[in-house]
């Protein structure tokens, strides 16, 4: 048996609450069904796009160097500096280089699972930066100083009730108040502040198009955008697999990307 | 998207090692929408956190042994393979399919626990030698019925939270020998 | 760093598969409605949005004088300088987060998604639609594509700067999946649906 809690075990601590299990499965489930009634107002394009998407990506990685040079060219043709990371140590390390060149302590960042698999926030913590999630359920996980649990949803496993009792302790909320406005209310607040004052800001990508350099982040929140568009300094950190060749292509995966993770027809913002 | 100073940052952190592993390349094909792990029945009901990983669920369960095959060596076993992940993927990804390739270079890398190894191993021999089978069968139903504890205990995890079946009497197989016309 | 740029794109080069993958034709998704506006005017709806049929810019401003918003109004649009003031162009973006309104143009509107095209020379200041508290944009009636693939059709090779397309109003559903209008940022979003 190794020393590290493994699935079995974390599950069974996941489970020791049975109603919040039953909760949690009936939530996600009806994401799922949400999902199944956007795939359906598509019906006749569904399967085809589904295909479109695939041979798209599959094209993806058998050209993935050519792709990613031709990105490289384009966006430095744009204007924007290209950093390469072999791992997380390093990409972790040209964060943390562009804010002190910036003379920044402080940053503000939209959602991006990137960050997250190398653990950029503990790091940039480390060396005294300081770190404002601004997605709100990443917020809210990052108050209670854990990780998210979903990558579109990373509060998912939290009930209002105890997003209550810690924005009441975190952004003295009135205790007892578990009113979604209320609480997204006296997050958009506090977050505003931060997009304000915050120099220098980081988001994720979603899709990088090779043949123009150009790259979209999508958000709900309109996140991505205050803090890109308030800063001296954006910061945009992406896995090279986001790469696809053409503009034309994000008409296939707009269409599914957000069908697919919440059953709305598009996500609010889609900037590039 | 472009603020006043913009930097990218293209990042590895192995997935040009995941590229070169054929049967695992598929999932870089991924958009991150989450569907996989919405309608995952494990995901569901044994929480985020349970995977230990950035990204959890289905798809998060082939990425992460790529990054660390001893760390990760639980995740593709987190799954009931009934394949709903590959079925909602937007880009088709053979999730499901992955995890069980997984389990097998998993085992062949050393990497899974000797005891679920050794189940295995028991369980093939005796799923393929039918005498064996039969006596095991037999054995297991007289058990049940005679010294239940034997079986029905917490060492066992299947016995938690479930109903343990009621032991005939004969096995098909009798009842079809006795009764066949 | 070059020199993991190119470790990176050699070990790319030697593991990427070799087969042929070519890419698909996106002309096989053709629109499936013809009813353009009604799709896009539900559609808004549904994620949010607000839609108001005008014929003239006079009757936004009527609207707007008969339904005022309480603090600084901003437009680009010169014909409604007469109720909002000019988006200051490129000064700092800070100078706008005491904005109430702002009333932009939009250049289409997608019918499947509800979403507009919007681009910085249509706003000026590029967090202009996303800092005000309330959005308004301006769209020509006979400026809807059906869908997606049409919307990019539309983009080829035009140098925009910055775009984007916005779908309704801010949101989450972060709590519990309770759906909030007005996360960061606007938390209502108008249409004008202008006649031409």
């Amino acid at each position: 048996m190794s020393a590290i809690p493994k699935h079995p075990e974390l599950s069974q601590r996941f489970n020791a609450d049975e109603p919040r299990v039953d909760w949690h499965d009936a939530t996600l489930w009806w994401i799922r069904e949400k999902r199944d009634k956007a795939a359906h107002t598509l019906s006749e394009d569904w399967e085809a796009l589904r295909a479109a998407a695939s041979a798209i990506k599959d094209n993806v990685l058998g050209n993935l160097a050519d792709y990613l040079t031709e990105f490289e060219s384009k966006a430095l043709a744009n204007g924007a500096i290209v950093h390469w990371a072999a791992d997380a140590a390093e990409h972790n390390r040209i964060v943390l280089s562009i804010l002190q060149e910036a003379g920044a302590q402080r940053m503000v960042k939209s959602k991006s699972m990137l960050t997250e698999e190398c653990h950029l926030n503990d790091f940039l913590a480390e060396n005294g930066i300081d770190v404002v999630d601004t997605d709100l359920g990443e917020r809210i996980v990052q108050l209670a100083e854990e990780p998210p649990s979903h990558i579109v949803m990373p509060c998912i496993h939290w009930k209002k009730e105890e997003i209550g009792e810690l924005f009441h302790e975190h952004l003295g909320t009135p205790k007892g108040n578990a009113d979604p406005q209320l609480l997204t209310e006296a997050a958009r607040q506090h977050l505003r502040d931060k997009f304000l004052t915050r120099k220098v800001a980081l988001t994720g990508v979603n899709f990088a198009i090779a043949e123009t350099g150009e790259f979209v982040v999508c958000t709900n929140e309109g996140n991505a955008d205050m803090g890109v568009h308030l800063a001296d300094v954006h910061i945009a950190c992406m896995g090279f697999e986001k790469i696809i060749p053409r503009a034309e292509d994000l008409g296939v995966f707009l269409r599914l990307l957000a069908r697919s993770a919440t059953g709305q027809p598009i996500t609010v913002f889609q900037p590039f | 998207m472009q603020g006043a100073q913009l930097h990218i940052v293209l990042v590895d952190n192995g997935r040009s090692q995941q590229l070169g592993r054929a049967a695992f390349r598929n999932s870089l094909k991924c958009i991150r929408c989450g569907a996989c792990m919405n309608t995952c029945p494990v995901y569901r009901r044994s929480g985020g956190h349970s995977y230990h990983n950035a990204v959890a669920g289905p798809i998060g369960a082939i990425l992460a042994p790529n990054l660390d095959m001893s760390k990760y060596s639980d995740l593709p076993f987190a799954s009931t393979l009934c394949g709903s992940c590959s079925n909602v993927c937007p880009v088709k990804i053979n999730i499901h399919e992955q995890l069980y390739e997984w389990r097998q270079e998993l085992t062949r890398q050393g990497k899974v626990d000797f005891g679920k190894k050794m189940a295995l191993k028991v369980m093939s021999s005796v799923l393929s030698n039918p005498g064996v089978y039969r006596s095991m069968g037999k054995m297991g139903r007289w058990a049940l019925r005679n010294i239940p504890g034997m079986v029905n205990n917490s060492m066992n995890p299947w016995f938690k939270q479930r109903e343990m079946p009621e032991a005939p009497q004969e096995s098909f197989r009798e009842w079809y020998l006795k009764n066949r016309k | 760093m070059s020199n993991s740029r190119d470790q990176i794109l050699a070990k790319v080069r030697a593991n990427q598969p070799q087969d042929e993958r070519p890419l698909p034709d996106l002309g096989l998704f053709p629109a499936r409605t013809t009813e353009l506006l009604d799709q896009f005017m539900t559609i808004l709806t549904l994620i949010g949005g607000k839609v108001q049929r005008v014929s003239n810019y006079a009757a936004i401003e009527t609207h707007l004088r008969e339904h005022p918003y309480p603090g600084r109004m901003v437009t680009s649009i010169p014909a409604l300088f007469s109720i909002a003031e000019p988006i200051p162009a490129p000064s700092d973006p800070h100078a706008l987060a005491n904005v109430e309104l702002a009333i932009i143009s939009g250049e289409f509107g997608v019918a499947e998604n509800g979403a507009i095209w919007v681009t910085e020379a249509n706003f000026g200041q590029r967090v202009a639609p996303f800092i005000c508290q309330h959005l308004a944009v301006v769209l020509p009636v006979d400026q809807l594509c059906p869908n997606m693939h049409q919307a990019y059709q539309r983009l080829q090779g035009k140098d925009y700067g910055f775009g984007v397309f916005i779908a309704g109003p801010s949101k989450t559903a972060d709590i519990e999946q309770s759906l909030v209008l007005g996360a960061h940022g606007a938390r209502t979003m108008t249409a004008f649906l202008m006649d031409n």
